[in-house]
């Protein structure tokens, strides 16, 4: 988002109250419609669905700033994915009809929301392509690199910092814990990447990806 | 789209010539910049990417009303997919800037298109998670849904006409055409959701496979 987009929705949530949830708690379930719209503050939102199995198939994630649930309040419609505080988070809530009135009243806010969702679109057509014609490595390795521009920190020597766990990897790919430790591993022996208690340390996130693109 | 976006976007683009394409030309190469934003006025255009086996990878089909390649228009980023005729088609074609001058004047068109964005990201999270846990008739099923949602002709008496070969479904669902053909046989023998009637698929109660699949 923009700098004057995050400035103009921070403007209108700090007229409501700041809410926390504690990791784990749910702000909305499959088949239930928003009951507010939300800024996330601080923290990290997890967006995922559960499989027959009942393992959780994590389909995005995001961290602060975002407004959300967008597509729920303006297309009226009930969620199919659980949405979880992935950390503890902090948000402001407001009514939904106070939050359209505020999109009706920032044309140029909608417009920088509709670039980034197209770009979101891409991320998630890019990545059901890799699902349908990747290996294991080749989906990995661009799931890791797609994390690093959602939830991941960059740091001032370009390195990246990634908090997201190997199971939570294996989840938004479709990939058993034990493949995703084992490409991890093999990731690790090139030094592509480190790995330092529940963070993971990218120091070159293009060769990274370039690697990726060679393998896949 | 609502009626009064049509019109807007119909009233900007018919300031352009309109040109037709046969069925099978390229509108737009993978990583060539397009020559401008493409309205498409009649017939289906498909955007695809090309698998490193060769084979073509479906990600979204367009039919009239519908302004491309639309992350290029607003993001500059550079574009990566193909967008081909599936039939003979019309479209109109705009410089990119115009077209922004012209959505920057029009919020109410902006508003709407991000509601259908949105939509759009929500097919394709459902077609990510089919993906991931789904088998090989779910992600059929899911494809047929999806195709009927959009292109199909909905009958007086709940059902639903398909157009779609079994070869796009293929490209559609990831699988191979071989796999495609055998299920849908199975599915046409051996259950009460899906008949044959020439070409034509026909889904029997669309809103009764959609519950089917949890949509």
């Amino acid at each position: 988002m923009l700098p004057t987009t995050i400035n103009e929705i921070e403007t209108f949530f700090s007229d409501y109250p700041l809410r926390r949830y504690k990791r784990g708690q749910v702000l909305v379930l499959p088949g239930e419609t928003a009951e507010y719209a939300y800024f996330l503050v601080a923290g990290r939102l997890k967006l995922y669905d559960t499989s027959h199995r009942g393992d959780q198939i994590i389909v995005d994630m995001f961290k602060n700033p975002a407004f959300f649930p967008l597509s729920l309040i303006m297309n009226r419609s009930p969620s199919f994915l659980v949405h979880e505080a992935d950390t503890d988070i902090a948000v402001r809530q407001a009514p939904i009809e106070a939050a359209l009135d505020f999109l009706d009243a920032h044309p140029k806010v909608v417009l920088n929301l509709l670039s980034v969702l197209y770009e979101k679109f891409d991320g998630a057509m890019k990545r059901m392509i890799r699902l349908m014609d990747s290996s294991a490595k080749s989906r990995l390795v661009y799931e890791i690199v797609t994390a690093c521009y959602q939830i991941g920190e960059m740091k001032s020597d370009g390195s990246w910092l990634l908090a997201l766990s190997q199971a939570k990897l294996g989840a938004r790919i479709g990939l058993s814990r034990e493949t995703v430790s084992r490409e991890i591993k093999s990731l690790k022996e090139k030094g592509l990447l480190g790995v330092a208690h529940t963070y993971m340390l990218i120091p070159d996130l293009a060769k990274l990806k370039r690697y990726a693109e060679s393998h896949n | 789209m609502d009626d009064t976006t049509l019109k807007d976007l119909d009233a900007f683009f018919s300031q352009y010539p309109i040109k037709q394409y046969h069925k099978d030309q390229i509108l737009v190469y993978a990583n060539e910049d397009p020559t401008g934003v493409f309205y498409l006025v009649s017939g289906t255009v498909r955007k695809y990417d090309i698998a490193d086996s060769g084979d073509e990878i479906v990600m979204n089909v367009f039919k009239p009303s519908v302004f491309f390649p639309a992350s290029w228009v607003l993001n500059k980023t550079p574009n990566r997919y193909f967008f081909q005729a599936e039939s003979p088609i019309a479209v109109r074609r705009a410089p990119s800037d115009e077209f922004v001058d012209f959505l920057e004047a029009h919020p109410k068109i902006i508003y709407t298109l991000l509601k259908q964005v949105y939509l759009g990201l929500e097919d394709t999270q459902r077609r990510i998670i089919r993906l991931m846990h789904g088998d090989t008739r779910s992600r059929l099923l899911f494809e047929l849904v999806i195709e009927g949602r959009r292109s199909g002709k909905l009958q007086a008496d709940g059902s639903c006409l398909l157009s779609i070969t079994a070869a796009e479904l293929a490209h559609r669902a990831g699988l191979s055409r071989e796999t495609i053909s055998r299920e849908l046989a199975k599915i046409v023998q051996d259950e009460d959701i899906l008949t044959r009637q020439g070409r034509l698929l026909v889904v029997r109660d669309l809103r009764a496979l959609e519950s089917q699949l949890g949509e």
